[in-house]
């Protein structure tokens, strides 16, 4: 599945200071539907290069960091069990460091 | 664009933003919880700010008036604001944008970048005024002469002053500077850790003589205000409101009026507000010049510039008032706090994880060692902290794991009324 991802605010630091990724995610074993979940731990194995718990906290990110799924806050979306669909956009922010 | 449209329809769902009910809603406002449109947010929170603007007769038509610009998301967003409300509602402001340079090699350049772009954007003229213009000295500098240790006492307390210094350099009538909600809200539980009312009592108003919330630094990852960062993060997941509740509660303690404030005078040297006979950047600056450069650096007893004022202002003030004043605050953040976490149907679907908890007793041992730093009168301090350690045993005999109790407890009750009886110590 084709994904757009974005880190902003911070955290593209922890992928190599790249902002954009675009990327190819397979569905994990016995899952139909791709949701954020399962891209969150996706992201969390294959991007972050360094200091995971900057980005995540149990199994969703941490407090503080914004999360967009194709320009609309993940909070109205249903946020972990967001559906995951071919070309979307997802962008993280982190909002924790600097004014 | 239309796929992307089509496609949020179904992270959005079929609802509609609450105010236009036309657009599909994009986020969710913390503090109204509605969920609303881009084009409604801009509206509501531009026109929120007009209001306060106006309701705190902020301006006068034809003021100079210097935004503060770091050129982080709070400054950009302040100097975006206030130009797009100066030319909406004609405040008839002249409005610039000032800037900072520590002089810190490699540090500023992509923030300096930022802010002439908002120069361009939003056409507003720039002056950047540097560590340099001010004091004489770079950061750079600074640390090549005392080492990477304490620096941050240097940039702190030259940064605090900069931007009033460099308005006077522009002849300004008034500065303006963005914060957001968390970092004033982490502010006010900083201040409250660190028991400093004077300060509390500064950091919500929203004019003031200097000092802002202290701005963060590369060289200070600062523990204290990471942790607080994250706590207020935690209690904003329980509570989307509690980051605007704790905000609130900074701007509602009222010092009481027994209680003796350090004096604010000026700076006999540069005329600065300062509550010593030099203000810190003078002592600071007095030191590097004269290759002395720890002067002014941690406790200093006796001696030096300002030993002499420091005994009278210790004599003048009150023996009690203080400590007592400081307790009650915290109970009331401790209640607050619980309460909010407590209260019926949150308290059922998310309850406090250990964690969270452990940060709780964490902060109240903070404060315990901070009302020992305050130790004046020993009797106030013992009441201080027997109150204190009995409602962290209420506290503590909360339970926390969900599973353990299925209805709300009734404690949040007793200890509010708990906070009576301090308020009642403190007058007995």
């Amino acid at each position: 599945m084709q994904l757009t991802l974005e880190f902003g605010g911070g955290l593209e630091l922890l992928c190599e200071s790249v902002k954009i990724h675009k990327v190819n995610v397979d569905l994990p074993d016995g899952v139909d539907n791709l949701n954020m979940k399962h891209l969150l731990s996706w992201v969390r194995t294959n991007l972050i290069k360094e200091r995971p718990e900057m980005f995540m906290k149990g199994d969703t990110v941490r407090p503080g960091v914004l999360v967009l799924v194709n320009d609309c806050d993940w909070e109205l979306s249903g946020q972990l069990d967001t559906a995951i669909e071919e070309k979307d956009v997802i962008v993280f922010i982190s909002t924790l460091h600097g004014g | 664009m239309e796929a992307i449209e089509a496609k949020s329809k179904k992270a959005g769902g079929a609802r509609l933003c609450c105010i236009c009910n036309q657009r599909r809603p994009v986020l969710k406002r913390p503090k109204t919880l509605e969920q609303i449109c881009r084009e409604c947010f801009y509206e509501v929170f531009e026109e929120e700010i007009h209001q306060v603007i106006v309701g705190n007769r902020l301006f006068k038509s034809g003021e100079r008036v210097a935004i503060g610009a770091s050129g982080g998301k709070d400054s950009t967003v302040l100097a975006y604001v206030l130009s797009e409300l100066n030319r909406r509602h004609n405040y008839g402001l002249d409005l610039f944008l000032l800037s900072i340079d520590e002089g810190i090699t490699g540090y500023r350049d992509d923030s300096l970048e930022t802010v002439k772009r908002n120069e361009v954007q939003y056409g507003l003229p720039l002056k950047i005024v540097s560590y340099k213009d001010l004091y004489g000295w770079t950061m750079d500098e600074i640390v090549k002469m005392i080492g990477l240790k304490n620096n941050c006492t240097f940039c702190g307390v030259f940064r605090r002053q900069a931007l009033d210094r460099g308005a006077a350099l522009l002849k300004v009538d008034k500065i303006v500077t963005g914060h957001n909600a968390d970092d004033i809200a982490e502010t006010v539980l900083l201040n409250i850790l660190r028991g400093d009312i004077a300060r509390l009592s500064r950091c919500t108003s929203i004019t003031t003589g200097e000092d802002g919330p202290i701005p963060r630094c590369i060289y200070s990852p600062n523990a204290y205000r990471g942790f607080a960062r994250e706590f207020i993060k935690d209690l904003e997941r329980l509570r989307p409101r509690a980051i605007l509740d704790i905000i609130k509660s900074g701007e509602d303690f009222r010092i009481a009026t027994t209680t003796k404030m350090p004096e604010q005078g000026t700076c006999e040297r540069c005329g600065y507000i300062s509550s010593q006979k030099w203000c810190k950047a003078c002592v600071l600056l007095e030191g590097l010049n004269r290759g002395l450069p720890k002067m002014g650096i941690g406790r200093s007893r006796g001696g030096g510039v300002n030993g002499d004022h420091k005994k009278e202002t210790k004599a003048g003030s009150t023996r009690c008032g203080w400590n007592m004043y400081v307790t009650q605050m915290w109970v009331c953040v401790l209640v607050r706090s619980l309460v909010m976490c407590m209260s019926n149907e949150i308290y059922r679907d998310t309850c406090l994880d250990s964690k969270s908890s452990n940060r709780l007793t964490l902060m109240a041992n903070g404060f315990i060692s901070a009302t020992k730093l305050r130790e004046r009168s020993g009797q106030g301090v013992r009441c201080c902290r027997v109150v204190l350690r009995h409602v962290w045993d209420l506290a503590s005999e909360l339970p926390i794991d969900k599973s353990e109790v299925p209805n709300p407890p009734a404690m949040p009750q007793r200890l509010v009324s708990l906070v009576l009886v301090i308020t009642l110590l403190d007058r007995g």
